[in-house]
């Protein structure tokens, strides 16, 4: 999305938080995008038990995997669910798109090793932390006290901590690939969730 | 918004003021954007200056390589959009990391500099230096990017200022964490990483050259400045009083005189630079600007340089 028209969709869902809070409605379509982003990852995740890896990639991914179940947990426990079931029926609706967008399937099937579709998929995992971030979306003023604020401000920090595992395995893997190629595929993942999640806040942008 | 194209990166970019005026650029901070400036661009534009200031790669609404910055590579994104805009000729002011960029384009791009305002910066490294770089790295890394604007805050502001504008800053560490991505500011850090010491090439530097550096500036101390008064001919020093690394946000009033002074001298040909250190008035309204320093500036104690046996012990 072009810096200029990113400005004014960001102000855009600011301006509706500010108006409309995050009661359980929008509570609950944010803890279902997530989950179903991190259920999902920690599907890809969950193999690294399984294979025969090296050390460090297997403690890292170890690390992340863990992390994912645990906030996930955090989540559910600190949402206010909604009553509404039409809600549930429009994410679930929306998970499929997640699945079909991110082409997340084909990463989880087979096993892991330092190759072109690890990398595809660190890129991807990569795009998920630094771009579904939330607490940006909100307010500065809001103080950010309750339990469903506090995990989604903790879950943007930890993903600036998780992520480490894939920016040191990106600008490291040894590839048949140049930096440029590199760049701009981990540039298309990135525009690939950037668009997911702009499609998943369109509620925010109408008014 | 406006951006300025650079391979497959978009730089965003605000120029405006008097058109047909001297151009003053300003190179952000590590965590700074644009937006910054605002106070500094009113007043150098009513002072008759146009104010040039962009987002560098990795910051704000510019592009945010996910793998590599190179660090000569900010410079030179900035003599492409000179010529982009086509300035051909502009005073240069940058901050910090953003310092370091504006002496490396002087060095590099001597033609496009009018003259030059490092801030809190260094064009090499210490033990020290080099310790608390990595330790704002390592903040960053293992506990987030609030922390390390927590620990900028430290290096950045006095205790006075910080107690007057506690609000303004707990928000604004909301909103930095907000515009800026960890991953791209932590680029921006990494591309220091391999940070070579560039002093030798300061002697390039020829023209009219302020160097400001704040009393106490825990972060890039004195000795970094004192490096580049002595290697750039065309220097003087300017010492602010009472304040820390980010000088221009704790006073943009006496940084905006001093800045605008050092244009005009230079614009009117009556610019000296004879590598002298000056003391900057504390008071935005005073009517002198700046007096001489005297004593030893490099001590944090003022020693006076005294012949043997003329010292007195009480």
């Amino acid at each position: 999305m072009p810096a200029d028209i990113e400005e004014d969709w960001k102000k855009k869902t600011i301006a509706y938080f500010s108006k409309n809070g995050l009661e359980s409605a929008e509570q609950t379509r944010i803890s279902l995008f997530v989950l179903a982003i991190k259920q999902a990852n920690s599907m890809i995740l969950s193999k690294v038990e399984y294979h025969a890896l090296d050390w460090t990639t297997y403690s890292f991914l170890h690390n992340q995997y863990y992390r994912e179940i645990e906030l996930a947990t955090l989540l559910h426990r600190a949402t206010a669910w909604s009553s509404d079931i039409s809600i549930y029926t429009e994410m679930a609706q929306f998970a499929v798109k997640f699945w079909q967008k991110t082409q997340i399937g084909k990463y989880i099937w087979g096993s892991i090793s330092r190759d072109t579709k690890f990398f595809e998929y660190l890129a991807l995992s990569h795009a998920f932390m630094s771009e579904i971030r939330f607490i940006p979306l909100f307010p500065a003023q809001w103080k950010l006290e309750t339990p469903f604020l506090q995990t989604l401000y903790n879950m943007d920090v930890e993903s600036g901590r998780l992520i480490q595992t894939q920016i040191r395995f990106l600008q490291e893997m040894e590839l048949n690939l140049g930096p440029v190629e590199k760049e701009m595929l981990v540039g298309k993942k990135r525009a690939d969730v950037e668009s997911l999640f702009i499609d998943f806040l369109s509620f925010t942008q109408s008014g | 918004m406006a951006f300025f194209k650079y391979g497959y990166h978009e730089i965003h970019y605000v120029f405006n003021g008097p058109p047909d005026q001297p151009v003053i650029t300003i190179i952000n901070g590590l965590i700074q954007g644009t937006q910054h400036w605002t106070k500094h661009t009113k007043y150098f534009n009513d002072a008759g200056y146009r104010v040039l200031t962009f987002d560098l790669l990795g910051q704000g609404s510019s592009s945010k390589p996910i793998l590599f910055i190179d660090f000569d590579e900010n410079y030179k994104i900035l003599a492409a959009l000179l010529d982009h805009l086509q300035i051909k000729k502009t005073y240069v002011m940058g901050i910090s990391f953003g310092g370091a960029i504006a002496l490396k384009l002087a060095i590099n791009y001597p033609q496009k500099v009018k003259g030059l305002l490092p801030m809190s910066t260094f064009s090499e490294m210490d033990e020290q230096l080099f310790l608390k770089g990595l330790i704002l790295y390592i903040g960053m890394t293992k506990i987030g990017l609030e922390y390390l604007v927590d620990l900028f805050n430290a290096f950045n502001f006095s205790s006075p200022w910080m107690l007057q504008n506690k609000e303004v800053l707990e928000i604004s560490k909301r909103k930095s964490f907000s515009y800026n991505d960890l991953y791209a500011i932590q680029n921006l850090l990494e591309s220091i990483r391999n940070f070579r010491g560039f002093t030798p090439e300061l002697k390039k530097i020829k023209c009219p050259t302020l160097i400001m550096n704040a009393e106490f500036d825990f972060l890039t101390p004195r000795w970094c400045h004192e490096v580049m008064r002595k290697n750039i001919k065309n220097s003087r020093l300017m010492l602010m009083q009472h304040v820390c690394h980010a000088f221009t946000i704790e006073i943009p009033e006496i940084t905006c005189r001093v800045v605008v002074d050092f244009m005009e001298q230079v614009e009117n040909k009556k610019w000296k630079g004879d590598q002298s250190v000056w003391i900057a008035t504390d008071d935005p309204q005073a009517e002198i600007l700046a007096f001489p320093c005297e004593g030893d500036h490099t001590r944090g104690i003022p020693i006076f340089h005294q012949k043997k046996g003329k010292v007195n012990a009480g």
